[in-house]
């Protein structure tokens, strides 16, 4: 198995000066089978640089595994390049969001509504032109003819220079709007026509059951239900051997009673509980990929923001026979100075005892060969 | 035992998911998470409360989608599964439904029916520690006594001019059989078929749905419902009368002893019981 990490940065995209050596993109980790099955967890920005890299193995076939559907999660899903190619696949885990009722693939739609309006706008180099059709007039076009049909907006060509594109469609009775009305109305409910009948790559979404396990060729993946302000799956995958786990994003559980309080013992007996079930997730795999972004005494101001400390991920990984634990979701204000600092800070207190796992810092870029 | 018709059952069915929760806790709801760091407990302390609330909530972490290895009763289980940021979510959107009228149209005192809910649910739960017994959770009996009479508001809510006769008819005899007679089924049938269409715990549906049946097999939790119901009855018995009458039935089930007083007296102070569900219940008035 091998692991990438294209993006180690929380919350927002965080480039510049002081974030180029650990980088500045959000959430996206690579994960390459022995078999070559590419596995991607999460979609921030980090997801970008990965897909410029895939262009080189066409066709690609891809399983994204979204932990949450916070916008440092997903952001760069839409500028996944192999969408827009034919014969390729991808599917899309991720888990159904109780507030909205929604699978993965009603979340994905939404966050696509916004995202296309700047592509429209400022990324399509081609010239596009329209015109307003009586409804069912044919147009030809040299040696072809055109009917009014479904429309292509994210048709390739639409993204290089110097391509030339004729829009042809109806006008709408209706609504009274022309053809490059509809467009922009279309293009932002895009992904439902893109993904059904336009994009040639053929995209599935999987919305998973807790708990549920998806074999893709020589690996499987596991999940298991975190805490954070919403439905956060933690991933593992196992392969041949070789096992690697991803928090996503991940806050210790903790008592909402205090010490005396009626309800503090049955609570804290299930907080022991669900931290049980996660550290037998994590049992001896050979990477830990956790959330770290606060140190210890940063924390009491976070508490129930959804995110762990080093600390925690230390014992953590300790308890549960780790190997190799790499701290990731770099505080977005976090320097890379400062974070090295704060990491020599945590591993100097943390006392190494022999059989103690490797601890590292995610860095963009940084392969683990397991 | 009547089955529910189809068509009933849609009814209702559809209906749940437009009722609205009890004035008191969605005004709490509202003015808890109104503060960003609003605690967690003082949130669950009112969902807990609330028997509208309580079942949405189990609605959510009972589906299929959990698909939990055990089916999930209690508040704070909930909370641990879902994370207390989608509860607040949750409770705010069941908030959102609006407020159940005092009296509604058919004549229904809502106040009276949460009073009853509490003082049963807290009474069920000191029964069920009293009896020593590792069978069941007392947090268990807790829930299933604030649900029993879950079926009423839906009626209530839902079936107004249908529940109204019920309810006169029901002077003459106990409303549970005014209910078979108009609307088909009883409360306790109706409040089940939601519960087990929510996939709660199979126990806590054969206690809301047999609570008024002699005839099957009692368990642990519907024995402590049962009783529980039986004494919190005494709250609305106004005149002295009917007092006396109260005081000289029979427990309903014999697992606590055969004098209903002395039950009562082994709670500790019933009377604080009913006082706090009363606060609980009367909803702050604005200023």
């Amino acid at each position: 198995m091998k692991i990438r990490f294209w993006g180690v940065r929380g919350s927002i995209p965080s480039p510049g000066p002081k974030t180029v050596r650990y980088g500045g993109n959000t959430t996206c980790i690579e994960v390459r089978s022995d078999d070559g099955e590419l596995i991607i967890l999460d979609a921030g920005s980090g997801i970008f640089p990965l897909a410029q890299t895939l262009l080189k193995e066409l066709p690609v076939k891809a399983h994204v595994f979204i932990t949450h559907t916070h916008w440092d999660h997903i952001h760069g899903l839409p500028f996944f390049i192999p969408f827009f190619i034919p014969g390729n696949s991808v599917r899309i885990h991720g888990a159904y969001d109780v507030i909205s009722s929604q699978g993965i693939e009603q979340i994905m739609d939404v966050q696509m509504q916004y995202s296309y309006f700047p592509i429209r706008e400022a990324e399509l180099k081609a010239c596009i032109e329209y015109q307003t059709l009586e409804i069912g007039e044919v147009v030809t076009i040299g040696d072809a003819t055109v009917t009014n049909t479904l429309l292509k907006p994210f048709f390739i060509p639409f993204f290089i220079p110097g391509n030339s594109v004729r829009i042809h469609g109806a006008y709408d009775v209706i609504s009274s709007q022309g053809i490059e009305q509809i467009m922009d109305v279309q293009m932002q409910y895009s992904y439902f026509p893109i993904r059904e009948a336009e994009l040639k790559a053929c995209i599935e979404y999987q919305t998973l059951e807790i708990g549920e396990v998806v074999t893709i060729g020589d690996a499987t993946v596991t999940n298991t239900l975190l805490n954070h302000p919403v439905i956060d799956f933690g991933y593992r995958v196992d392969c041949q051997g070789k096992s690697m786990f991803f928090t996503g994003d991940h806050e210790p559980w903790f008592n909402i009673y205090d010490e005396g309080d009626e309800g503090y013992a049955e609570y804290q007996t299930m907080v022991d509980e669900k931290q049980q079930q996660m550290d037998e997730v994590v049992r001896g795999v050979d990477v830990l990929i956790m959330d770290c972004s606060y140190t210890a005494a940063e924390y009491p101001a976070k508490k129930g923001w959804g995110h762990s400390t080093f600390d925690y991920a230390i014992t953590l990984a300790r308890r549960a026979g780790v190997k190799k634990l790499v701290c990731t979701h770099h505080e977005p204000t976090r320097s890379d100075d400062e974070l090295e600092r704060v990491f020599a800070e945590v591993c100097r207190n943390c006392q190494r005892l022999p059989g103690d796992p490797e601890i590292l810092l995610s860095r963009e870029g940084m392969e683990l060969d397991l | 035992m009547t089955p529910l018709t189809p068509e009933l059952e849609k009814k209702l069915m559809t209906a749940v998911d437009r009722m609205p929760a009890f004035p008191r806790s969605v005004q709490k709801v509202l003015e808890l998470t109104r503060n960003i760091n609003c605690l967690p407990k003082e949130l669950v302390g009112v969902l807990e409360k609330d028997p509208v609330m309580t079942m949405k909530i189990l609605k959510v972490i009972n589906s299929a989608y959990y698909s939990m290895p055990n089916k999930i009763t209690s508040m704070n289980q909930s909370v641990i599964y879902l994370g207390i940021n989608t509860v607040k979510n949750l409770a705010l959107s069941f908030a959102a439904v609006g407020i159940l009228p005092k009296v509604n149209t058919a004549g229904f005192d809502i106040q009276r029916y949460l009073v009853h809910s509490l003082t049963t649910a807290t009474v069920a739960r000191h029964l069920c520690t009293k009896s020593g017994s590792n069978e069941i959770d007392p947090g268990d009996c807790y829930v299933a006594g604030l649900l029993h009479d879950f079926g009423k508001v839906v009626f209530a809510q839902f079936m107004a001019p249908e529940f109204c006769k019920a309810l006169e008819l029901g002077d003459k005899m106990p409303l549970y059989e005014a209910e078979r007679q108009i609307i088909g089924v009883d409360h306790g049938v109706a409040g089940a078929m939601l519960a087990k269409r929510w996939q709660f715990p199979e126990a806590l549906v054969q206690c809301i749905r047999d609570h008024h049946r002699s005839d099957v097999k009692s368990t642990l939790m519907m024995d402590c419902v049962r009783l529980a119901d039986q004494i919190c009855r005494k709250v609305y018995l106004s005149s002295e009368e009917r007092q006396q009458d109260w005081m000289a039935q029979k427990p309903i089930v014999d697992r606590f002893g055969d004098n209903l007083e002395a039950i009562v007296a082994s709670l500790g102070d019933f009377d604080k019981i009913v006082a706090e569900a009363v606060v609980f219940v009367q909803v702050e008035s604005k200023a």
